[in-house]
Formats: structure tokens, sequence, C-alpha cells
């Protein structure tokens, strides 16, 4: 079924980044809303996604999924590397570790010329469509979904709500901060590598820290530690800025204004029911 | 002769120059309800603190069933079957009753992650038999009209009992319980000894509970244990324990006049 | 070789001196309140826009140009407290709730000077002479961390502030007023960022809207290195990562010198996370 015919080009576009934006989103929402620990760096695991798929698409000339699959993993696997000495902290020293390596992964990127250095990677081919951002938002939902109901998904959420009780009712909470910190960054990644081969060009201005942060504002927006929350938050966000093109010197200012006023008047979000505590 | 099923061997437990916990040596028995009692700052918690991991302590052993608790983490401690509650409670406030009692279940639950994700036939039964369980443990401690509540919105009597059905749903054989009284009123406090004393005789469950509640400690303890300043200072049955010359000076202070 | 050294660590110490100014921001804010504010950073930048603005209507008098500075910015750090910190200390909010209040403050601070001043870098006035710009940075940086130092030690404020960041309950109970307190360090705070704003400006003569986040960030790393919420620890961590990065620069790689910065952090974090002069906080259980 051809459902092309629905969208213009424009709207394909908007839709397409929507829907990598809220895959990554996901993937937030599950590390800061659903496990209590607040990243700052969401973005890096976006930007290996993005690198290491998009280096095997075009130097190796690796089959999209191939790339795709590949992409994710790494992220995933950095997720791990990195979450693995940075979880013993708690609260705020996590926040500031997880911006800190997110700026040294962009700054190696910056830095690497056999990643392009401060020009990226070019010509990367366009295999992201509407239809595989489709499925894999489908995916990112449904494997959300049956996460949080698992007895995995509980014991992640035990760990927001006390981290001492949640460790004396018998779940190790060091390994499941891990698991859950790597699955994150699997879907951030995921995001990435879409958004690698939807751009067709990518450099390590795309992956800073205001990424980072435009992701969390998504997640805080629409309300963290729901899944409807984030990509409700993610759909509004993304879209918006679309719709106030006509007024677009006034959108970075008008986004600031949106987030004092929604922790001031809502800060569980516009769909949230969870006070978040870190 | 009954066999003990958790063994403090000198004990001490020192922060700088704190010893909260100073050389402590005592049983607790299989099947039996033990008290700890003692003035504030005597070092209670910090026991239960010391026998769960939460601290190492500086010196001296734990043994639960015969094995060393020195190094093992909390979160095994309690695999191998003491559970806590705690005395300013800390339930998983946002989540129901229900999921309170689910998430105590978890480490006797074997599905895995994949398993979960796609349901199988397998994960779906481990499921339904946990929500039946659950279901069970808080119509034990009748909670089930409080099932679907937030544990936060509960309240302040049926916080402290469904903390205790999370600490049973771990399936812990010991129970430590600190201060499961504190802010009930009589009639609670009441209904609360009628429930330790059936957990003791219907689950077979052995219970160290610290407790300020003269009246329960008294009514339903097997033995006591008594801390003044970090020291055990007496043991013995209730009736020893009341006749006890330094439980008495502990609590009420020395008599000025010497005879 | 050794003049080329010395040359460094005088350079390693300007950097370092300016980014204790604002480092002491973070610092003592984290230790009233436990906000990151992340629009300290902004605040930063403001200053140096004020420097040159004022620099330009009314003439390259150093002086006037960061005493100017330094007042309209503590005012605005006063007001981002009253406007979005304050109600949701009110409300009794969740920690992260004032940290993307602070980060939704900073992202308009910035794009407010966009707005004004367009997105460009602007040059930036001589306002001190060259020979000995760096000593004097240096021995201004002294001066103010000296002025803070005594009132915070010395002053009836400066006690209540440290009563505040010790308990706030207590301290109300002995009479302060905790808001008033947590607006003074606002205030105090938003100076020393000011004029280092100031410094920055006429060290490397040139500003753009953006600078404060990145220096922000590093001046926090210098927080953090010297023990959140210690106002020793800040000055020290200042110094320390100023030289690191001066010298790492000079003698290892230019191209990696954000990456030096946080670096520190990450091993600092994971070594002693309660940095150089930190004290060491354990949840009751």
């Amino acid at each position: 079924m051809d459902l092309s015919f629905l969208f213009n080009d424009y709207v394909m576009q908007v839709t397409t980044n929507t829907g990598i934006n809220i895959i990554m989103v996901l993937g937030l929402n599950l590390i800061t809303g659903v496990t209590g620990q607040l990243s700052l760096g969401h973005a890096a695991f976006m930007s290996i996604g993005a690198y290491s798929s998009a280096i095997l698409s075009t130097s190796l000339g690796a089959p999209f999924i191939v790339s795709l699959v590949t992409g994710t993993l790494t992220g995933a696997i950095f997720g791990a590397i990195l979450g693995i000495p940075i979880l013993r902290l708690r609260g705020d020293y996590l926040a500031i570790s997880t911006l800190g390596f997110g700026e040294i992964i962009r700054v190696i990127l910056l830095n690497t010329d056999l990643v392009g250095g401060a020009l990226g990677i070019y010509n990367i081919p366009d295999s992201t469509n509407i239809y595989i951002v489709f499925i894999a938002v489908a995916f990112a939902i449904f494997f959300m979904y049956r996460l949080e109901k698992s007895r995995h998904g509980m014991a992640i959420k035990s760990i927001r709500e006390d981290e001492i009780a949640s460790e004396m009712m018998g779940i190790n909470i060091a390994r499941y901060k891990i698991i859950s910190f790597t699955i994150g960054s699997g879907f951030a990644a995921l995001g990435g590598t879409l958004y690698a081969h939807f751009m067709t060009y990518i450099n390590p201005v795309d992956f800073g820290f205001m990424k980072s942060i435009e992701q969390l504002c998504m997640l805080v927006l629409g309300g963290m530690g729901s899944i409807f929350g984030a990509v409700a938050g993610t759909i509004v966000l993304s879209t918006i800025p679309e719709f106030l093109r006509f007024a677009s010197e006034y959108r970075m200012l008008t986004y600031g204004i949106v987030l004092i006023l929604m922790m001031i008047f809502r800060p569980q979000g516009l769909f949230g029911k969870i006070k978040v505590n870190v | 002769m009954a066999n003990n099923i958790l063994e403090l061997k000198n004990i001490s437990m020192h922060f700088g120059g704190l010893k909260a916990v100073d050389n402590v040596s005592f049983n607790i028995n299989e099947g039996e309800i033990l008290s700890l009692i003692g003035p504030n700052g005597a070092g209670k918690t910090t026991a239960f603190n010391v026998i769960t991991g939460v601290y190492i302590p500086t010196l001296g052993e734990v043994y639960f069933k015969g094995q060393k608790l020195n190094d093992i983490k909390p979160y095994k401690i309690t695999e191998m079957g003491i559970a806590r509650t705690f005395q300013n409670i800390r339930l998983f406030g946002q989540l129901s009753a229900l999921d309170n009692i689910i998430i105590a279940m978890h480490s006797r639950r074997k599905s895995n992650m994949i398993q979960s994700i796609f349901r199988t036939i397998k994960y779906k039964a481990e499921e339904k038999y946990c929500i039946e369980k659950a279901d069970e443990l808080l119509n034990y401690m009748d909670l089930l009209g409080d099932r679907n509540e937030q544990a936060q919105n509960l309240p302040y009597g049926k916080q402290r009992k469904l903390e205790i059905a999370r600490a049973m749903a771990t399936e812990a054989d010991l129970l430590l319980l600190d201060e499961p009284a504190a802010g009930m009123n009589p009639q609670e406090t009441e209904e609360l000894m009628e429930i330790i004393k059936n957990i003791r005789k219907d689950l077979k469950k052995t219970i160290f509970l610290i407790e300020h509640d003269m009246k329960l400690v008294m009514g339903i303890s097997d033995r006591i244990v008594v801390f003044d300043y970090g020291q055990l200072i007496a043991e013995g049955t209730p009736e020893e324990i009341k006749k006890n010359p330094r439980v008495i000076e502990a609590y009420l202070g020395k008599e000025v006049t010497n005879a | 070789m050794l003049s080329s050294l010395f040359q460094q660590f005088l350079n390693g110490i300007t950097v370092g001196s300016i980014y204790s100014l604002v480092a002491l921001g973070y610092t003592m804010v984290y230790g009233i309140i436990k906000l990151i504010n992340f629009a300290h950073g902004d605040i930063f930048m403001v200053g140096a826009f004020i420097g040159l603005i004022i620099s330009i209507k009314m003439g390259t008098n150093f002086t006037l140009v960061i005493f100017i500075a330094i007042v309209l910015t503590s005012f605005i750090g006063v007001l981002v407290e009253k406007i979005a910190y304050k109600p949701l200390r009110n409300r009794n909010s969740a920690r992260i709730s004032a940290l993307i209040s602070a980060i939704g403050v900073s992202i308009f601070i910035s794009n407010l000077v966009v707005l004004i001043n367009g997105p460009q870098n602007e040059s930036y006035p001589q306002l001190l002479p060259n020979n000995i710009l760096q000593i004097l940075i240096i021995l201004i940086s002294i001066g103010l961390m000296y002025g803070l130092y005594y009132i915070v030690h010395n002053t009836k404020v400066g006690i209540a502030m440290r009563a505040v960041s010790f308990n706030v309950n207590t301290a109300r109970l002995m009479g302060i007023n905790p808001d008033m307190v947590i607006s003074f360090t606002f205030a105090i705070g938003s100076l020393l960022a000011g004029a280092a704003g100031v410094l920055v400006g006429t060290y490397y003569r040139a500003v753009d809207p953006f600078m404060g986040m990145m220096f922000g960030l590093k001046a926090f790393v210098a927080a953090v290195l010297g023990g959140i919420g210690s106002i020793p620890g800040a000055m020290v961590g200042g110094l320390i990562l100023g030289l690191t990065e001066v010298l790492g620069v000079a003698f290892v790689s230019s191209s990696f010198r954000d990456a030096i910065a946080f670096g520190i952090l990450i091993i600092i974090l994971i070594v002693k996370p309660t940095g150089l002069f930190g004290k060491k906080t354990k949840e009751k259980v």
C-alpha cells in the first residue's frame, strides 16, 4: 500500500524527523523518567549511532539494515561501557558526568580525521524513509511498554522511587541501572542511525549539549515516566517550531520561556503523573 | 534447643569516633519473636543496617543460617532470606500497593528480558502466579481494597502494614521490622500485634523487631535484647527484662541516692 | 623554554582566576539551594556585553565599565532567582524542575542577546594597558575573591549565608530570612560573574552571545573539582583548571582543549566525587 500520496515532501520530512525524535526521547524516558537517572548527554549516543552507521554505509558500503543494527548496538555498547563507572554517581553528579562524556565524545569526533573532523560525513545514502521510521517508532513504543510492565521494568521503576528500599527488596540496582542506560542509549543510537540516513550529512555540531537539552525538554514537556507523554511532548516540540517559522527569531526565546513556565505551573509535564526526584 | 537462624558475633560499628554498636553478640532462634529495645540513639537501627548489609561492620561477624554475611551485597542478603521494613517508611510511593508487593517478588522470578518483551507462555504463567500471590498477601494484611491505590496515598497505618507485606513477599524467613507500631493508634497497634503473631504462627517466619511501644514488646516477644549506648546491656524473657536493674537504669536514669 | 613555560604559567593563572570568579557563583548557589544554576554562564556573558555597550556609549574607562556591569548583572541575577527559581522552591518542586527552569533561563538570556545584538562575534575594546593586562586581571580577581571571603566570614549576612546553607529550617528559627539570604547569594554570585565577563572580554578582546555556555560549564567543572559548595574549593578549582587547560594546549594538543576540562571532571567524579574540599554526605537509612 502506497501512503505517500497523503504527504507532500515537506510534511513527510517533518513527520520523519518527529518519528526519529520520538525513538530517542523514548530512550531518554527509560533512563530519566523511569529509572530516575538524569542524563544530560543523550545526544552523544545518538552521535555514536549516526557515525558508526554512516561509516559502515559510506566507507564499507554495507546494506542499510546492517548499518542500522550495528549502529544501534554500538550505541548500546557505549552506553554500557560509560554507564558502568558513572552510574555509581547520584543525582547532580551523574547528570554532570553524562554532560561531560557527551562533550568529550563530541570533541573527539571533531578532532578525528577518520570521521571527517569538523566537516563530518557526506553522501550517506538516504535509506531512511517514512515507513522504516514508522516501524521503528512502533517497535520502540511496543518494546518500552512491555519492558515497563515486566518484572525488569518494575525493578527499574522501584529504583526511581527509592534506591535503598529497592536494593533491600532484592533488586541488584547497579545492574538494572546499567541495563536501563544501555537500552536507552541503544534507542538514542537507533534514532542516530535513522537521522544520519535521513539527513545524508552529519557533523559534530548536530550532537552537542543543546541537542541533549532539546530531547530532555521534549520529555519534560510531555511528562517524564510516561510513554504517551514522551511521544506527545516530542510531537509538540518537533512540529510547533514548523508552525512558528514566520517568527523564527523568537523561536528559541519562546522555547526558554515555555520551559520556565512549565516548571512553575506544570512540572509533571502535559501528560505526566509522576514526580521524578533527582 | 532451638536452631539459631541469625548470629551476631562481637559486632562493632564505628563512625569516626562514634561507636554506634560496640562489641555486641546475640542470636536469633528460628521461629521466635525477638525484640530489640533501648533508648533513642542506642544503635538499634544500626544493628539492622549491619544485618541487612547497608553497613559493613567495623569488627565482628554476622552469620545467617551458618553463612557469613559480612561481604555480601544487600540485595543478595535479601535473596538469601532476610527482609526488612524501615523506621521512616520507604515504600515505592508513586506505585500501587500491588506493584509494591510484586517488585518484592523480583528475586523469586525467572522470566528474562526477551520472554518479558514477547510475553511467552512461561512469562504469562509467572505473571499470573505473582498477581495471585500478591493479592493473597494483600488480603492477609486486609489491604486488598487498596490494591490499586498509590502507596503514598494510603493512611499511615496501612503504609506500615504494606511495608510488612512487601517484606514478606520476598519470601524471607527472617523479617526485621523497624518500629512497626510507630505512629499507630492503640487500636491499630493491637491489630498489628495480632498480625505479627499470626505471621509467625501461620507462615513460620522468624521475627526480629525494634519497638518503643512496651505493651507490644512485652505482649508478643519470646525474648528481648536491650541496647544502651551501642552496648548490649541485657538479654532475656520479657519477665526478666522488666526486673533487670540495668534496663531500668538505662530507661529511667541512675538513682541519685546511694543505699 | 623557561620563559615560555613562565608565560604559559601566567596564562594559566589568568584564565584560572576568571574561572574561579565564575565558579564561585555556581558553588555558592549550589551550597545554599542545591541547584546547578545553568543560567550562571549566561549572566557572565551578559556582563561582558554590558561592558561592551558601556565602553562604546560612555568611553573606555575600565572602572566605570566594570562597576556598571557588576551592578546590572547582580540585579539580573536576583531577578532570575525571583522569577524562575523562587516559585519552584515555594512549591517544593523536584530538583530536576529547578534545573530545567535554569536551562530555560539560559536559553532565554542567550537568545535575547541574539535578538538585541545579533548572533555575531563582537570585538572588545582595550580597557586595560596591554603590557600588564594579565597581572591586572589576576589582581582584580584576587581582590574580588578577598572581598567575598571577607563578606562570608566577617559580616552578619555572610554568617546568615553559611547558616542557611547548613540548614534552612534551623536558620529560619534563628530569625534569618532565607529568601533574603538566597537573593543576596545570587546578587554576589552574579556580580562576580559580571566582573568575570568584562575581564574575559578585555583579555580575549572578543565576545559572543553563546560564550556563556562553554565557559560556564567549565567554571562549573572547576567548582566540582574544588568540591561543590566550598568557596576555597571554587577558587583552587578554577586555578587548577586554568593551568591544566593552558598547559595541555601548549604542550599536548590544542584541539582537545574542551575535552581536557571534561576529562578532569569525569576523573574527579569517579575517584573523589566530593572534590578536593567537599564534605561527604550519606543518606540516612
